[in-house]
This record gives C-alpha cells, sequence and structure tokens, in this order.
C-alpha cells in the first residue's frame, strides 16, 4: 500500500511538466506602467509599457544590457480599444511575447479621464489578480503615452525600479503616493479624500488650469516660484504636484509645495528640507523631521465640526545667513517656522477644505472615533457638514542641531 | 494506537479555522462592520456556553452512535445515522465546490476546477485506506505549520494597519451583535470530537478538548477578522471575496518580503486536504456505524462517485449558498440542540437505571 501511495505522489509531480499552460520567464513580457486616455468614439487609448529585458538584463559588452539607464529600457505600445482588458488582446495578437500584469507599477490616467471619474477602471483593477493592490495611480497633466514615453531614469537600468523608488522611498517631500487599493478602499468614502501624483514633462508649457492654481496661492519662498521641479534634466518626466480628487472626480491640483503640508497633516515627514525668511531677508535652510504622529481633535458635539491639529517636528539647521545660533537664537527660529508652518497649512487647508471640499487629511477618519455605530456616525451627515470645519493648527517645532558649526562665516568688505 | 489529546485538539482546530480561507470573514463584516471582530467573540463565547451546557449532561465513553443507540434504540438511531449520513454527504459536497473555485480563483486560473478535484480525490483516497489516525498525525504536525503562517502574516501586515479602521468601536450596535448566535456555525466540526472518543487515549478530556478548541479556534479568527478590518476599511471591505487572500497581497515589507499570495496557498494546501481528507474519514465512519459494517473501505469509491456526481448540482459557489447555510444552521442545531438533547436523556436514563 505504502508503495502505490508513493508512485502516485511521484506521478503528481511528473504531472506538473505536462500541463499545456506551461511557460518559461522569457515567454512573458512584463507591463511595468499602463497609460490610460480617452480615444475616439467613446473608446479608450491605452498604452502599455513593457520592460526590455534585452535592454535591462546583461552587463558586459556582448550582452544588450544599456549600462546608462534611458527610454530604450522601456517599450510603449498604444492601442484603442472598449475597455483596458480588451487591449491586452490587441496585445497579445501584435508581440510575440504573452502580456503579463504582475509587474504593473504605474497606472497613469489622463487629466480628462480622471476628471469623469476613475473608479470603474480601478475596479477592473482591482478585480484582477495580477495587478498587487500596491500599484501606484496618478494623473498626467497631457497625454500619458506621451509620458510613458519621456521616462528615461539614468541612473537606474531597470524601469521597475525606477518607478518604484521614485514613489516609495522615505526621501520623498513632494509626491504624494496612493495605492490602487487606497483609492478603491476612499473613493466611495466619506471619511477621506485622496490626492494623487500629478505628473508631466518638463519641456512642455503647464496647462493653463494649473497656471491659475499658481497664482491664487502663494505660501512663502517655497512655493511655485521656484515651483520644486527640475530645470533641466535628461530624464524629462517629472512629477509637477498633486491631482485632488473628491471621490473617484479629481477636482483640482495642487504644487508641490503642498503635498509638503499634506505629509505634515499625515504625520509623514522625515528629513524634509524647509526654508524661512526674516524681516530682514535672511533665509535659514532646516531639516524637518516628525517623530510623532500630529494629533488631531474632532469636536463633533456641536452643529459644525471643530478640528484642533497639534503638530511636533524636529529640526536641523542646515544652514543660516550671517548670525550666531549659540546665544538663544535658535528660540527666534523656532518660532519664525511655527508660525510660518502654521499660516502655510491653515492656508492648504482653506484651498483643500474650503475651496476643493476634498478631506485629503482624513479628518472624517479621526471624527468617526466620537460615534459610537456605524448609523450614528451616518446620521451625523458629516459629508455636508465637513466644509465648514473650523480647524485650528499649531505647530510645535525644537531646534534639535546645528549641524557641525556654530556661527555662521562672517562676511567681510573688500 | 491511541490518540493524545493534544493530537485531537490540533485536528479540530485545523478543521474550524479551515473556514477563514472563504468569504466568511466578509460575512461578519457585512453584520457587524467595523466590529465583526466583537462579533466573532460574541459567537466564540456563545459557542463555548452551549458546549459547557452540553458537557453538562455528558456522562458516557462512547461515541455519539452508541449512545444515540443505547438511549432511543434502534429505530431513532437508524434515522439519526441517515439523516448524518446525507447532511455530511452534502456539506462535503459544498466544501469540495468552495476548494476547487477559490484555488482556481487565485493560481491555476487556466485550469479548469476538474483538474483540482482531481487531486483532492487522490487525497481522499489515500485518507480513506489509511484511515482517520494517519490523518490526525499529519493534521498534528501540520498545525504548527498554519500557526507559524498566520502570525507571520499577521506580523508582516502590520505596517498596512489603520487604527482608524475600527471606529465607530461598536460597528452595527446591538442589531449586529444579536446575530451572533447565527455564526455559533463556525464550530460545527465540534461534532467529530464526539467521533473521536473511541480512540482517544485519556477519554475523560472530552471536555478539555472542546474548550481548548473553541478558545483557540476563537481566537485565530477573531484576529484575523480584526486585521481585515485594521488593513481595509468599511464598507468596502465587504466587496472581497476572499479576506485572507487580500491580507497576504497587502504584505509589503521591505525589499524582501513583497509578494505573499504563496502563503495563501501554503495555508489553503494544508488545509484543503487536510478537511477534506478528515471528513471524508468522518462520514466513512457515520455509514459503517449506521448500517454496522465491518469493512468501510469497500465504501470508497461509491462514495466518490456519488459525490462527484452532486458537485454536477451547483454551478459555481454563488450556487451553494442556500444549501450551505441551511447545512450550517443545521449541523449546529445538531450539534448544540440535538447532542444536548441525547446526552441530556441518557443521563437521566443511567440515573433512573441506578436508582
Amino acid at each position: 500500500m505504502k508503495k502505490i501511495v508513493l508512485i502516485v505522489v511521484c506521478f503528481c509531480f511528473l504531472l506538473s511538466g505536462c500541463s499545456k499552460s506551461q511557460r518559461e520567464v522569457d515567454d512573458y513580457a512584463y507591463v511595468i506602467a499602463i497609460g490610460i486616455d480617452k480615444g475616439e468614439n467613446n473608446n479608450l487609448k491605452v498604452t502599455l509599457s513593457f520592460a526590455n529585458p534585452n535592454k535591462i538584463g546583461g552587463g558586459s559588452d556582448k550582452g544588450g544590457g544599456s549600462k546608462d539607464g534611458g527610454s530604450e529600457n522601456l517599450i510603449n505600445f498604444t492601442t484603442e480599444s472598449s475597455g483596458i482588458f480588451n487591449s491586452l488582446n490587441v496585445a497579445n495578437d501584435n508581440i510575440s511575447k504573452v502580456v503579463n500584469l504582475s509587474h504593473v507599477k504605474l497606472i497613469v490616467f489622463s487629466k480628462e479621464i480622471a476628471k469623469t471619474g476613475i473608479l470603474k477602471y480601478v475596479d477592473g483593477f482591482v478585480r484582477e489578480l495580477r495587478v498587487r493592490p500596491v500599484t501606484i495611480l496618478a494623473v498626467c497633466d497631457k497625454e500619458p503615452d506621451e509620458y510613458l514615453k519621456k521616462i528615461s531614469p539614468k541612473l537606474e537600468v531597470n524601469p521597475e525600479k525606477y518607478i518604484n523608488d521614485l514613489f516609495e522611498k522615505e526621501q520623498t517631500t513632494f509626491i504624494v503616493k496612493t495605492t490602487l487599493r487606497d483609492f478603491y478602499s476612499f473613493a466611495n468614502s466619506n471619511v477621506k479624500d485622496l490626492c494623487l501624483p500629478y505628473l508631466g514633462s518638463n519641456d512642455e508649457e503647464k496647462s493653463i488650469e494649473y497656471k491659475e492654481d499658481d497664482k491664487e496661492m502663494s505660501y512663502n519662498i517655497d512655493d511655485n516660484e521656484t515651483s520644486q521641479t527640475p530645470k533641466d534634466t535628461e530624464n524629462k518626466s517629472v512629477v509637477l504636484g498633486s491631482a485632488f480628487f473628491k471621490g473617484d472626480k479629481m477636482v483640482g491640483t495642487g504644487s508641490n509645495v503642498e503635498n509638503l503640508y499634506n505629509l505634515l497633516l499625515m504625520g509623514k515627514v522625515k528629513d524634509v528640507s524647509y526654508s524661512i525668511e526674516d524681516e530682514d531677508g535672511f533665509i535659514t535652510e532646516l531639516s524637518i523631521t516628525q517623530r510623532m504622529k500630529p494629533e488631531i481633535k474632532i469636536d463633533t458635539s456641536s452643529y459644525l465640526p471643530k478640528a484642533k491639529i497639534n503638530i511636533f517636528l524636529e529640526a536641523d539647521i542646515m544652514t543660516i545667513e550671517d548670525r550666531s545660533v549659540s546665544d538663544n537664537e535658535y528660540l527666534k527660529i523656532e518660532e519664525k517656522l511655527n508660525n510660518d508652518l502654521k499660516k502655510n497649512i491653515e492656508k492648504y487647508l482653506d484651498k483643500t477644505v474650503r475651496k476643493l471640499k476634498v478631506d485629503t487629511v482624513g479628518f472624517g477618519n479621526k471624527a468617526k472615533r466620537n460615534f459610537l455605530t456605524w448609523q450614528n456616525w451616518e446620521d451625523y451627515n458629516w459629508s455636508e457638514k465637513f466644509s465648514n470645519i473650523m480647524y485650528e493648527v499649531n505647530v510645535d517645532s525644537s531646534v534639535i542641531r546645528f549641524g557641525l558649526l556654530n556661527k555662521s562665516l562672517q562676511k567681510t568688505s573688500k | 494506537m491511541k490518540i493524545s489529546s493534544s493530537e485531537a485538539l490540533r485536528l479540530l482546530v485545523v478543521l474550524i479555522i479551515s473556514k477563514i480561507f472563504f468569504w466568511d470573514i466578509t460575512k461578519l463584516v457585512t453584520v457587524s462592520s467595523t466590529a465583526a471582530y466583537i462579533h466573532m467573540i460574541i459567537s466564540t463565547l456563545l459557542a463555548l456556553i452551549l458546549f459547557l451546557i452540553m458537557m453538562k449532561f455528558y456522562n458516557t465513553q462512547d461515541d455519539i452512535f452508541d449512545v444515540t443507540k443505547k438511549t432511543f434504540g434502534k429505530f431513532v438511531f437508524y434515522v439519526f445515522g441517515i439523516f448524518l449520513s446525507v447532511i455530511q454527504v452534502m456539506n462535503f459536497v459544498i466544501m469540495l465546490k468552495s476548494y476547487c473555485t477559490t484555488i482556481t480563483t487565485v493560481t491555476l486560473t487556466n485550469s479548469s476546477n476538474f483538474f483540482v478535484l482531481l487531486f483532492i480525490l487522490a487525497t481522499l483516497v489515500a485518507s480513506g485506506y489509511l484511515g482517520i489516525k494517519s490523518v490526525i498525525k499529519v493534521a498534528s504536525a501540520s498545525f504548527f505549520v498554519l500557526i507559524f503562517f498566520i502570525v507571520i502574516l499577521i506580523v508582516f501586515d502590520i505596517p498596512n494597519f489603520e487604527v482608524d479602521n475600527i471606529f465607530p468601536i461598536l460597528g452595527n450596535g446591538i442589531d449586529g451583535f444579536k446575530q451572533a448566535y447565527k455564526n455559533v456555525g463556525f464550530f460545527n466540526e465540534l461534532l467529530f470530537l464526539f467521533f473521536l472518543i473511541p480512540i482517544l487515549k485519556n477519554k475523560g478530556d472530552v471536555k478539555k478538548i472542546g474548550i481548548k478548541s473553541i478558545v483557540i479556534s476563537g481566537v485565530i479568527i477573531s484576529a484575523l477578522t480584526l486585521v481585515f478590518t485594521f488593513i481595509i476599511p468599511y464598507p468596502v471591505n465587504t466587496r472581497y471575496y476572499l479576506p485572507v487572500f487580500e491580507i497576504t497581497s497587502s504584505v509589503n515589507f521591505f525589499v524582501i518580503f513583497q509578494r505573499a499570495e504563496a502563503v495563501y496557498l501554503i495555508l489553503w494546501l494544508f488545509t484543503a486536504f487536510l478537511y477534506t481528507g478528515a471528513t471524508f474519514c468522518f462520514l466513512l465512519y457515520t455509514i459503517k456505524k449506521t448500517f454496522s459494517l465491518s469493512d468501510q473501505k469497500a465504501l470508497i469509491p461509491s462514495l466518490l462517485l456519488i459525490i462527484v456526481t452532486l458537485l454536477g448540482l451547483y454551478e459555481n459557489v454563488n450556487a451553494t449558498e442556500l444549501t450551505h447555510n441551511v447545512l450550517s444552521y443545521t449541523f449546529s442545531l445538531l450539534l448544540f440542540v440535538g447532542l444536548t438533547m441525547i446526552f441530556a436523556v441518557n443521563s437521566y436514563k443511567k440515573r433512573s437505571a441506578e436508582k
């Protein structure tokens, strides 16, 4: 009996080699990014960016590896079809390998599609087994296929690693990260709204709508005047800012620096440079870090909700002009930093909460702690009251370190 | 060869927690929203109370078939045995359908359900011929593997926890908790404890095994429900078909652990083969005891043929939902009410006879 069982078990292992659908790793074409745009006649224009294994692999002169990185590492394939997954059929019919979605890192929607709502497309991706729930979603200023063509990483050979590191490294200041699952979870809820990275290229004029946004909101020396996007780079694909969503529809855009205030409110700032300017015009650059999440208390006892936000920061002095820090000068720097951030955060909240009516901070998530049951929460009607929320922001920063210098270098006259 | 109490305990825990790989957690969330884990804790406590009430009347060392025969006579015994066989067969068919469908959803997507079914049928043949003791030994070793992977999964998912997701703290409130009695069906597999009594080394440990299996499996299911709520907020989490699969796919722990769906596959493999193997052995035992057969192995081919034929009744898992709910309630009634009555009458008759 035992011999029979052993034979059956061995037979089962051998069976795995007989599968008709068995494929080797290099039989697949791996999609790294997907671009979705409006096509003609109500069709969708879908761009699939495939990793080019001939350019990524190898490091020797004989191999096909492109050691300098570059746009050759990605091959773009654009089709028009009625649906996203129908476009895979077109791709499968026209390329020799089988399209594989298991390495998709980025899904980019055009602005037009984002304004009409993207939940139906996100639903398809969430339902799809092969696309991972941690895939990044983004919105593009112009056509997604143009953006994907411009991606040409110079410091990496592997384009998947480029996208992964761009959006997921901890040092990111201005890039908001929203995954497929986050979007699907909150697009239909009233506890939080989302912002997606707003992508584009720095060799084109920004769209008019974006420019109007710039004129209205001017925060400080770190605002749109300096734009916080590269002036010149070989890799033309850049992050322009963030796109604000109400539910699943895009309602506005924000500059890169606004995302810093969003991250401060969410407690995700790590080692970010921030400049303050005093009355005499001297600029001090600080590195700010949040070691603990901000305290956000929402009071729902009255008809209109009230929010009290306390943000705690640690700051290190990076550069300081013509001033000593040895004799309590740092207290003035702390006060200036606190006031500067308080003013800018409140301005950011005025834009998002009052004007755009989006809850990027997740005040709703905090507010529902005040209710015992889901019915009580729904009866409170948070969606109607949220845009009138009264908020009070306090920033408490502490200058911890001064670097290796005590006094700045004094200017000498010639 | 007798089995120890801890081996029996491990088998029961594996059988009870095998449901978490389907959509039972989603049902808890649909009823109680953000307080689904509290709902599960209440169901666990209810099951424990009902089991303790049952144990108050339990004072025998025979299995449930012998007790029924001695207490109610042959006619009731035959009715009981046939009824139990029929509902076990139907339950087995539905679980088989569910296992085959879930695994072809998450892997082997190009394969037909019949391909997966062949592997399970091979396991059933092996379990039937080798007997329940072999299954219990395998389950006993697999228990630690299962617990290890479940703990690893929970630990690696900690960075994705969002504590705000469990508020409002009472979820759908008392209306949700009032329905906790419907979910004592999670512990239906306790019925098989009373099949194992003849082969237990220490027959007096039945109560201890029952209590420990309810508590351990209740803790595991409640923990996974809580983790699911932490990771995916209500009401979106009511839409997910396989909650534990979503927990595994959320793992994104540094660069090393980024795709943990294979953990779901490992857990599925262990529980699928152990659950189907063990319940098939118990089904054979039920028929053997009911009809006083000397050899249960002869039943294996014909029973497998009946089961595979009955699988054709259901096109997909959605079609099994009504039958599954009816069977779940029937098993719960049989376990917590039926068995309590049987033991109560048996205990009363024994005391009367002693007097």
